[in-house]
């Protein structure tokens, strides 16, 4: 059974909307009802096919040529797989809650904010905001994996609250900032002010920061069973994340943010 | 323009006494004309042949305007979010489902055949923001309450004993000041006394600083208000909003104006009793008996609906109270200067929480045990106790005693067996839910030619298709006609209008600002000439619409 493939017909101009093209929105329909559904292109309404170039059979798999203009990809999707050959734009992922997404090249801002569930995988870099909340909502990502092989921008885990993202590259500035909940790991460097109003959760770092917020209190270093089993479980996921497996679990504990009731924990590895 | 027939139609106009008799309607240049004498031409016939026809409805409690309800807007962007309202060729883009953008609120309100409506909660300072707000409402006419009884200024007077002249004359100032049609009172007193850390403030207890009442200050202010011959009589938010046990405040309350005309808003909110296991049940059966009793009382009913909304009040005492309970989880509660302050929390109406389906069950039973259709307001207190786009839905549950009971069996059991809801035989005939909705509130609000269809009315006209399901029939009327102009068809905008903003001009000794200026000076963020919203800022939106000025002193004879 072949994917189903969206191949743009033309260099995107203004920022496509696909948030209607996930495999349980498209499923039971022929290519052709596919390419007359309502598409939003910038402030216009077209049609899928204007845009994409449909083609493949019926499955539960969708693959898009990739283009930095493709917001909302697999928004709210909730079984089957989305491949985006390249770059993706903001949104990917946006209230996700099962299946897979796997984008080759790097996503824009807000992706994975408040995913549910579902594991997304981001060959490039992700934009700021990964994992977060939207504006004015209260809680970001509450399940689910994100595995970014590059860089993340600002915000990572922004009102995090359960499930797990793990950064290859560095994290920029005030990553796992007012987190709820959740594990975050980051592979290279955290910016300035990680954990800012952080209440509850967990950032590795296995690089150890230059610099650390005040109102984080040095705990001491621990040898914490429970990072035994974390990196065992992510032995499967590939380099670098694979790499942790059977490494020791000895850690510099500290605790904050303390402006925020002080029970998040950031823990770089030792 | 020429003349229009609507013809054939089943008219309902009770403020003419019209009960489902088949007449003819003539409209000319956006005012309803006696039938043309033989060999005038008609421009256009609408044929209403198997329709019903009536006034446009009237909300006339639904916060639409004002900074509380633009608190709502920006504190829930996924509110917005999800429920987009996109552009078409004749109505702009807006979104919002319980706290909706100013167009998407006009849009709304005529595709369902209101043509009016009023917002409750204008604080004086923020009087300006709210009529730019409703001046960028479509298609609807507007009007505001202007709130009182919290603001330092009137309490200073009642602390100083002044004369009741004088207080009439301040309140006749701020209801010309700020361009308003009535007066409305917010917890009396209450809203200060949260800022002396009050946390309650009874009918009879002292205020922390200044020594008065809420009883003197309903007493005056319902008392000002009938002395200006304002028609609407004082509106009415009272003391212990939403908590067990205040219909005995309520029903104290009904009492304290010995006799003067007051209007009790949202009165589901403040007829919760205290018996049963979890010492919260129905006052419905007192306030209603009590409401039947005194003539001089009205009340509107606020409604509550299940499922998300959010409570938007200047009852900054009971919103701080309810706070803990927000859903989701964002409040603010605010002091709002010298005036009064604001609450709003988001608010989630369970069918399977026992408090959401009794005040569910509650509301329903005031509206059935009412007898007079003419004092009782089909409102949900829009958007706190749901949006309202609930009420054709609302007009089904009070029309269908068999619908009304299917429902009442899906609702959280120990609630239902607590309600009596489920013994009232009453259903609502089209008369009294014509007289609910369009004759009773342009009488309350002395509108004189709106809410009914006489000659010399406004050709505010909203003709049903008649069907079986009253909700659908309601919910989009075949034609709705805004001053003689067809506006929707089939619950879709034909033609965007700009209403008018209704207003009352009651006279007052100009010495009253003797007083005033020194005050604005010392106390106030703006001066007092600035302060006052001139005829001509009411059109500042370009949309053409103008101050609608009513007559005080006014009676209508029923």
């Amino acid at each position: 059974m072949s994917a189903l493939t969206f191949t743009l017909r033309q260099k995107a101009v203004q920022r496509i909307d696909v948030s209607c093209l996930t495999p349980e929105k498209v499923a039971g329909m022929s290519l052709d009802q596919i390419r007359t559904l309502p598409i939003h292109q910038g402030n216009r309404q077209v049609s899928v096919g204007e845009l994409f170039a449909v083609a493949g059979g019926v499955s539960d798999e969708l693959v898009f040529s990739g283009c930095s203009q493709l917001d909302h990809v697999g928004q709210g999707m909730s079984t089957g797989r989305i491949r985006v050959e390249g770059d993706a734009g903001a949104y990917v992922g946006t209230a996700m809650r099962s299946g897979e997404i796997v984008i080759s090249g790097s996503v824009g801002i807000f992706a994975a904010c408040g995913m549910r569930g579902g594991t997304l995988t981001v060959g490039g870099n992700a934009g700021d905001f990964l994992g977060g909340a939207l504006p004015g909502e209260m809680r970001g990502m509450r399940g689910g994996l994100v595995r970014v092989l590059g860089n993340a921008g600002d915000r990572a885990g922004d009102r995090m609250r359960r499930g797990a993202i793990l950064i290859g590259g560095n994290a920029g500035e005030c990553c796992a900032s007012r987190m709820i909940a959740g594990t975050i790991a980051v592979f290279g460097t955290i910016g300035e002010r990680a954990g800012y109003g952080m209440t509850r959760g967990t950032l590795l770092c296995a690089t150890a920061p230059d610099r650390i917020l005040p109102t984080f209190n040095e705990c001491g270093t621990f040898e914490l069973g429970f990072l035994t089993l974390l990196f065992k479980q992510w032995a499967t996921l590939g380099a670098p994340f694979a790499e942790l497996s059977g490494r020791s679990p000895r850690v510099q504990r500290l605790m904050g943010d303390l402006g925020a009731g002080g029970k998040g924990e950031i823990l770089v590895l030792r | 323009m020429g003349l229009i027939k609507f013809a054939g139609g089943k008219v309902f106009d009770p403020e003419n006494g019209v009960d489902g008799l088949v007449q003819d309607i003539f409209v000319r240049d956006g005012r309803i004309v006696p039938a043309p004498v033989s060999g005038e031409s008609i421009s256009q016939e609408i044929d209403c042949r198997g329709r019903l026809v009536m006034a446009g409805a009237i909300d006339m409690h639904t916060h639409i305007g004002g900074g509380k309800v633009n608190i709502a807007r920006s504190m829930l962007p996924e509110d917005h979010r999800g429920d987009l309202l996109a552009r078409t060729e004749l109505t702009r883009a807006s979104c919002g489902y319980c706290a909706p953008g100013t167009l998407a609120a006009g849009y709304r309100y005529a595709e369902m055949g209101y043509t009016a409506c009023f917002e409750p909660a204008v604080l004086p300072i923020n009087a300006r923001q709210a009529h730019m707000e409703m001046g960028d409402t479509p298609i609807v006419d507007k009007g505001g309450y202007v709130m009182l009884g919290s603001d330092d200024f009137l309490l200073r007077m009642m602390t100083a004993k002044q004369d009741q002249r004088a207080i009439d004359d301040y309140v006749a100032w701020t209801i010309n000041a700020a361009q308003a049609i009535g007066i409305k009172v917010v917890n009396p007193g209450g809203i200060s006394a949260f800022k002396f850390n009050q946390r309650s403030l009874d009918l009879d207890e002292q205020h922390p600083f200044y020594s008065v009442t809420p009883r003197q200050i309903l007493k005056v202010l319902a008392q000002a208000v009938h002395d200006l011959g304002v028609p609407h009589p004082l509106h009415v938010h009272g003391c212990n909003l939403g908590v067990p046990g205040n219909v005995d405040t309520t029903l104290a309350t009904i009492q304290a104006v010995e006799g003067l005309p007051m209007h009790l808003t949202h009165i589901q909110f403040h007829s919760y009793g205290t018996e049963g296991d979890r010492k919260f049940s129905s006052g419905a059966a007192q306030i209603a008996e009590a409401i039947n009793a005194n003539r001089n009382i009205t009340a509107d009913v606020g409604q509550i609906m299940f499922g998300q909304t959010v409570t938007a009040s200047g009852d900054n005492m009971s919103q701080h109270r309810n706070s803990g309970l927000a859903s989701p989880k964002k409040f603010v509660v605010m002091d709002i200067e010298c005036d009064a302050g604001c609450g709003v929390v988001p608010f989630k109406y369970r069918d399977k929480n026992f408090v959401n389906a009794l005040q569910w069950a509650i509301g329903l039973e005031i509206f059935l045990l009412v007898n007079d259709p003419w004092r009782i307001f089909l409102t949900t207190d829009h958007p706190n106790g749901a949006p309202f786009t609930s009420y054709p839905h609302l007009i089904k549950l009070l029309m269908d005693k068999t619908y009304r009971n299917a429902m009442l069996g899906t609702i959280n059991a120990d609630a239902a067996a607590m309600s009596t809801l489920g013994s009232i035989d009453r259903e609502y005939t089209m008369y009294e839910i014509a007289t609910m909705t369009r004759a009773a509130p342009a009488r309350l609000l002395g509108l004189k030619d709106r809410g009914h269809l006489a000659p010399g009315a406004a050709a505010d006209i909203v003709v049903y298709r008649e069907q079986e399901d009253v909700e659908e029939m309601f919910a989009r009327p075949e034609f709705v006609f805004k001053d003689g102009t067809l506006v929707a068809r089939d619950g879709r905008i034909v033609e965007v209008t700009w209403g008018n903003t209704h207003v009352v001009r009651p006279e007052y000794d100009p010495a009253i600002e003797k007083q005033l200026k020194p005050y604005f000076d010392r106390y106030h963020s703006i001066r007092m000439e600035n302060f006052k919203i001139h005829d001509d800022e009411l059109c500042e939106c370009g949309h053409g619409s103008k101050a609608m000025p009513h007559d005080c002193r006014y009676k209508r004879v029923r």
